[in-house]
């Protein structure tokens, strides 16, 4: 057999076009035998963020499928609000969605029976700054906003603000301090909540009742 | 030629020692940065470069002799990427926590100079086996500096280790003691000093590599 020439055109895009589709179909097999597994984990994760919200923290997977079978009691994983029920208590979650400093923040905020006073809170990030913006995704943070109040005056007013620079007529009860070092992204979940409750206030009422 | 006669044993030795592609060729360093703040990214990202480069190689190698030569380095590429985008698959369907750590990086092991260049400076001129050592071993010699460089940042910046406290509770400031976790560590910044450590160690350890 002669030594193919494999420098000539006609090899050169034969050999192209070949390995493309080769690798095509390689890639399309592979995602789509992996997607069930995939989607499962995005779910799983996502259940046990909500969970966090409900300050039931670091289960195991299969803990945290049960956990959440047991107490959420209505609403989807994308639904803007669910409820729960946590040791005989009716809680509100209300998901919250804006953006931080490099990328999206997300993250549900929980509420007491009474629509006036925060359960608890799970925040999350794509991509803030490790060590700083990245820390609102920590558990010291969340749990500043146990018991705070949402509301002053009938509005949303729970918010997010540097050390001594809160409106003098907001009650401390109303606000949590910001993450030091980390103000474009502590304003970020700042605008996301006031947002996301605003936009849920009827949700909120209508549970209260 | 023996499966494992002297040479290849210095194609696999070489890069974990005195060829390693961090300390001695500083390449790849982006990523080095980007995923060791703590260790079992450092960990995970060892092993799927460590992986990647030893089937790119071999897949390569085997194809050496068909591949027209004016489209080698896309030809590469494409190999590289496939596997890149199979081990990000398999990382996001197995090991979900480690996957949205490492996020980008996993997709960016297509851009790793280490890869690139074992394929064009070894797979282009060797068998499949002396290039799949080829490969473990570079990948390997990239793996140990991430684990060294993720090994101190988690100590030192977080207090953990596999994220189980290292550091006791009590030797914390909150609680009384004197220790306080090293925010710096944390920063991308404090990697570019550990690897100039691990190359300053490295160096003063072997005299040859003094020029």
């Amino acid at each position: 057999m002669a030594k193919m020439n494999t420098n000539g055109n006609a090899y050169t895009i034969i050999y192209a076009s070949v390995m493309v589709i080769i690798v095509a179909f390689l890639l399309a097999f592979v995602a789509s035998a992996l997607k069930p597994t995939q989607d499962a984990n995005v779910a799983l994760d996502t259940k046990k963020q909500i969970l966090s919200s409900l300050n039931i923290r670091d289960l195991a997977d299969a803990e945290a499928e049960a956990k959440y079978t047991e107490v959420i009691t209505s609403g989807e994983l994308n639904s803007p609000t669910l409820t729960a029920n946590v040791d005989g208590e009716e809680k509100l979650i209300v998901a919250v969605k804006g953006a931080g400093l490099w990328g999206p923040l997300w993250g549900w905020v929980s509420i007491n029976k009474d629509g006036e006073t925060v359960y608890g809170t799970f925040f999350n990030h794509e991509s803030e700054t490790a060590g700083l913006g990245a820390r609102i995704k920590e558990q010291w943070f969340q749990d500043l906003f146990k018991g705070k109040k949402i509301y002053q005056d009938g509005k949303v007013a729970l918010g997010v603000y540097k050390q001594g620079k809160a409106p003098a007529t907001l009650p401390t009860e109303n606000y949590v301090d910001a993450v030091t070092g980390a103000t474009l992204t502590s304003n970020g979940v700042n605008d996301m909540i006031q947002k996301c409750l605003s936009d849920n206030q009827g949700a909120i009422e209508a549970f209260k009742n | 030629m023996s499966l494992f006669s002297k040479e290849n044993g210095e194609v696999f030795m070489g890069p974990l020692n005195l060829n390693n592609p961090i300390a001695v060729q500083v390449l790849g360093i982006c990523s080095a940065l980007a995923v060791t703040s703590q260790l079992k990214p450092a960990i995970v990202m060892g092993l799927s470069v460590t992986v990647i480069t030893a089937f790119a190689n071999v897949i390569i190698s085997l194809l050496r002799k068909t591949i027209p030569n004016r489209i080698r380095i896309i030809v590469q590429l494409v190999v590289v990427a496939a596997l890149v985008t199979i081990v990000s698959n398999i990382l996001k369907a197995y090991v979900y926590d480690v996957s949205v750590q490492l996020s980008v990086y996993v997709g960016l092991i297509i851009t790793n100079c280490i890869l690139m260049g074992r394929l064009e400076a070894f797979a282009m001129q060797n068998g499949p086996w002396e290039s799949f050592l080829d490969g473990i071993g570079n990948g390997l010699g990239y793996a140990i500096v991430l684990v060294i460089v993720g090994f101190v940042r988690e100590i030192f910046g977080f207090g953990t280790i596999f994220g189980f406290q290292i550091i006791p509770d009590s030797a914390y400031v909150e609680n009384g003691g004197l220790y306080i976790n090293n925010g710096m560590m944390t920063m991308p910044a404090m990697a570019l000093i550990i690897v100039a450590c691990v190359i300053w160690a490295h160096r003063a350890y072997n005299k040859e590599l003094e020029a």
